[in-house]
């Protein structure tokens, strides 16, 4: 039974991480319409972030985090300033394709650069809390609890920032209705740079979370890009709360079937379980229809 | 209020307005009607800045109008009701109208503007916290005229605030619309069927393949033969 | 679509003896009648006259048991619906058909391009012009504001004029229209008639189904009254209204006032 609840436990931590990653790609998706496949980077750009401050200064991750937050939201809005608007209102390309294959540049360019400037090692920083505490047969450590709490603040001041306040409701107007939202005097430029700094910011709080757990190297935003886009394929596209509940269905369904199947079956089986979910549901379990950019 | 000079425009090398010419003195209740699908949309994205204009000019309270972006001409009071309403539809009803005064200096004002909205569209505010898309057809209407009152509008152009509502209902918008161009906004409307507007409108503009083929007053118009079997013959 | 002086003058479409049957039952029974180049020509009657059979034969979506159909000379009857609409032929359905992932812009453009034939390497790009002509038609059926919309978020009404859009897109030398106004609202339903008069005045040949009379005797130049899988009366909607047998067994005793403007109304079908 113990073993049940610790790999429930672990499913919820990781959910919860990936939950910070994916919610970015959903809201990304919505107002700029593209899939942004930089977004894995930004977790390995938070990481490297978290551990500069900590090699070069000797801080605490705590601040690297702030840190981490900051340098990432600049990351995201650089990627929509330099590989997204560009292409924005041509009417000679294929947007949605076009900016995909542009931030899958942007991610490829970030990885060489980590390896010029870090080299390939992995590193690490230590967690933000320390030790453990056993709490009925499961062993938890503090820093899970931690990640548990972070990633809720973080999800429950995204889910106020959109609803109740200006700018946030302006980030869910665009996505719902690009046109109308012009007419209303939303600057589209200024949002689309918000969700990508938003995007970014949240997964790089990602990025310093699972820096103990799995190190930092240049390659390391790699697996979580390929988890996000997982979660976001059985989420569907449109819906945020959708993807924090796909996203923590991945996160049990990995930790269960590494428990109790093997270390590696987890990849094999949640893509057997999409392909299941998108033949009964094309758009996803939670997806909403979307407007084009033209 | 609004001067509207020779615009031509279109979509790409499809011309759809030719030199189309306007005005809208500040208090009237100016109309352009003619057939569907000739281009009054496209007029009304142009002055709304979503659209270029190839050639011709437009003031708006004497500053010009052609080349600002959508953003500033919503701040200068020239708001659009879009054809079709366009709300945010998983937006809530007050979510919406809140949009509406987006603009900085309406944001400030933004409770005031909850309540003239409410204040004139009652049912608006027994549903201010369902989303849009559960709301009737009616009730989508007057979300977005109200949507379009949140901000310190100047100008409230009208895009078809007659399609697809049941006829009951096509009365009563038209008397709230001419109660706005009244108290609130001066009126711009584009409409399809000149009998809606015959009642309230003050100066008519006809628009055919996207030219104005004619402009007068209700009653210059009526009096015209010709031009009243083309238009209210149908 | 454009229309050659030849044409109007004569028949664009001649169905002879044209008979559709389901096993026992004959929806269309030996049915002749031809349209000429240019008009609208309207088919009425009441339900199970077999008009929509009649549409799925010509259009080719279903296969005539006997009989002919001559779209400008030339046998149609036994081709396929793609190879009838690449004949000229375009027709719109009564309950919403289109392609509910493809935008509003691509379906005009699949209209455009298909319909126009294009094949080899020019069948994988939309030229400039194409792109610039769906516009034009989109501006055509007030749907500018929509272009980038999936098909399935829009209205019975949206929908119904992008399907008309997509059709009158292919260039055809016929538009079928099938129950326009099915499901409208009678003020959507007068608006989309206006948007079918737009399209008239372009030459075009109409065929329209439809069994609100005053919509069908407004618009059409002929018109063809059936019942039960035949045929009644082909002539002017002025001349249906008054003959004996229209009135008999379709009009009953509900007078259609048959002239434009004066409001028209459901005819009692039996």
């Amino acid at each position: 039974m113990s073993v049940f609840l610790q790999a429930l436990v672990s499913g919820i931590v990781i959910g919860a991480i990936y939950a910070l990653m994916t919610v970015g790609l959903t809201l990304v998706y919505g107002s700029l319409l593209t899939l942004n496949m930089a977004q894995g980077s930004y977790v390995m750009i938070g990481g490297y972030a978290a551990l500069v401050l900590f090699e070069q200064f000797g801080w605490s991750p705590w601040i690297g985090l702030v840190f981490a937050v900051v340098v990432t939201m600049v990351f995201g809005v650089a990627t929509e300033v330099i590989a997204i608007r560009p292409l924005v209102g041509r009417k000679d390309i294929d947007f949605t394709m076009t900016a995909w294959i542009s931030t899958l540049a942007v991610t490829l360019i970030l990885s060489a650069l980590a390896l010029l400037v870090f080299g390939p090692e992995s590193q690490t920083i230590p967690p933000l809390v320390a030790g453990t505490i056993v709490i009925g047969g499961v062993t938890l450590t503090w820093q899970s609890i931690t990640i548990l709490i972070i990633a809720f603040v973080a999800l429950a001041g995204l889910s106020r920032f959109l609803n109740n306040t200006r700018h946030g409701l302006s980030v869910r107007a665009v996505a719902q209705n690009h046109d109308a939202a012009r007419l209303v005097g939303v600057k589209t430029k200024q949002v689309y740079m918000l969700t990508m700094a938003l995007a970014g910011g949240l997964a790089g709080i990602a990025g310093v979370l699972l820096a103990p757990l799995y190190f930092i190297n240049p390659v390391s935003g790699d697996l979580p890009m390929l988890k996000g886009l997982i979660v976001a394929v059985l989420a569907g596209m449109g819906s945020i709360r959708g993807t924090i509940y796909a996203a923590f269905m991945i996160g049990l369904i990995e930790s269960l079937s590494s428990t109790y199947v093997g270390a590696g079956s987890s990849l094999p089986i949640m893509f057997a379980i999409i392909i299941g979910v998108l033949i009964v549901r094309p758009n996803g379990l939670f997806g909403l229809q979307q407007e084009d950019r033209l | 209020m609004l001067k509207v000079s020779d615009i031509s425009a279109g979509y790409g090398k499809a011309q759809i307005l030719s030199d189309v010419s306007l005005e809208v003195p500040e208090g009237k209740l100016v109309v352009v009607t003619g057939p569907n699908g000739h281009g009054k949309t496209t007029l009304l994205r142009v002055l709304s800045g979503l659209i270029q204009a190839w050639s011709g000019t437009a003031t708006f309270m004497e500053e010009p109008l052609l080349g600002c972006s959508p953003a500033t001409i919503v701040a200068r009071g020239l708001v659009q009701i879009p054809q079709g309403d366009l709300l945010f539809q998983d937006l809530t009803v007050e979510q919406n109208l809140l949009m509406g005064a987006f603009v900085k200096a309406s944001w400030e004002k933004r409770l005031q503007g909850l309540e003239r909205v409410f204040a004139l569209f009652p049912r608006l505010e027994e549903r201010r916290g369902q989303q849009a898309r559960t709301l009737s057809g009616g009730e989508r209407r007057m979300c977005a005229i109200g949507r379009g009152l949140m901000s310190e509008t100047r100008l409230l152009m009208v895009d078809e605030p007659a399609l697809g509502l049941a006829p009951v209902l096509v009365q009563e918008l038209y008397s709230t619309l001419r109660e706005i161009s009244r108290s609130e906004a001066t009126v711009f409307l584009v409409e399809e069927s000149f009998e809606h507007v015959e009642s309230i409108a003050d100066y008519v503009y006809l628009m055919e393949n996207g030219r104005i083929v004619h402009h007068g007053t209700v009653a210059a118009i009526l009096a015209n033969e010709q031009l009243r079997s083309v238009y209210l013959g149908a | 679509m454009v229309l050659s002086v030849n044409d109007a003058a004569r028949s664009i479409l001649e169905v002879e003896h044209l008979s559709k049957h389901f096993g026992a039952l004959a929806a269309v029974n030996d049915l002749s009648f031809s349209v000429n180049g240019g008009e609208t020509f309207g088919i009425t009657g009441p339900n199970g006259a077999g008009k929509t059979a009649l549409f799925d034969v010509i259009a080719g979506q279903s296969r005539a048991t006997t009989g002919v159909v001559r779209l400008k000379g030339e046998e149609i009857q036994r081709l396929t619906s793609n190879r009838v609409c690449q004949r000229g032929i375009a027709r719109t359905f009564q309950i919403a058909a289109v392609m509910p992932s493809q935008t509003v812009l691509g379906t005009i453009l699949a209209g455009l391009h298909f319909g126009a034939g294009r094949r080899g390497l020019a069948a994988f790009r939309f030229s400039s012009q194409e792109i610039d002509r769906a516009y034009e038609l989109a501006v055509m059926m007030d749907l500018e504001s929509r272009l980038g919309v999936r098909t399935e978020l829009l209205s019975v009404f949206e929908c119904k004029r992008l399907m008309i859009a997509a059709a009158f897109a292919t260039s055809p030398s016929i538009l079928m229209l099938d129950e326009p106004v099915g499901g409208l609202t009678e003020a959507e339903g007068r608006q989309l008639m206006g948007y079918v008069e737009q399209i008239k005045t372009t030459g075009v040949t109409i065929m329209l189904v439809e069994h609100v009379m005053s919509v069908l005797m407004k618009i059409s130049d002929r018109v063809m009254i059936m019942n039960q899988g035949g045929k009644i009366f082909e002539g002017t909607p002025a001349e249906a209204i008054e003959h004996p047998d229209v009135i008999r067994l379709y009009l009953g005793s509900a007078r259609v006032a048959g002239h434009p403007g004066q409001g028209g109304d459901h005819a009692q079908g039996l």
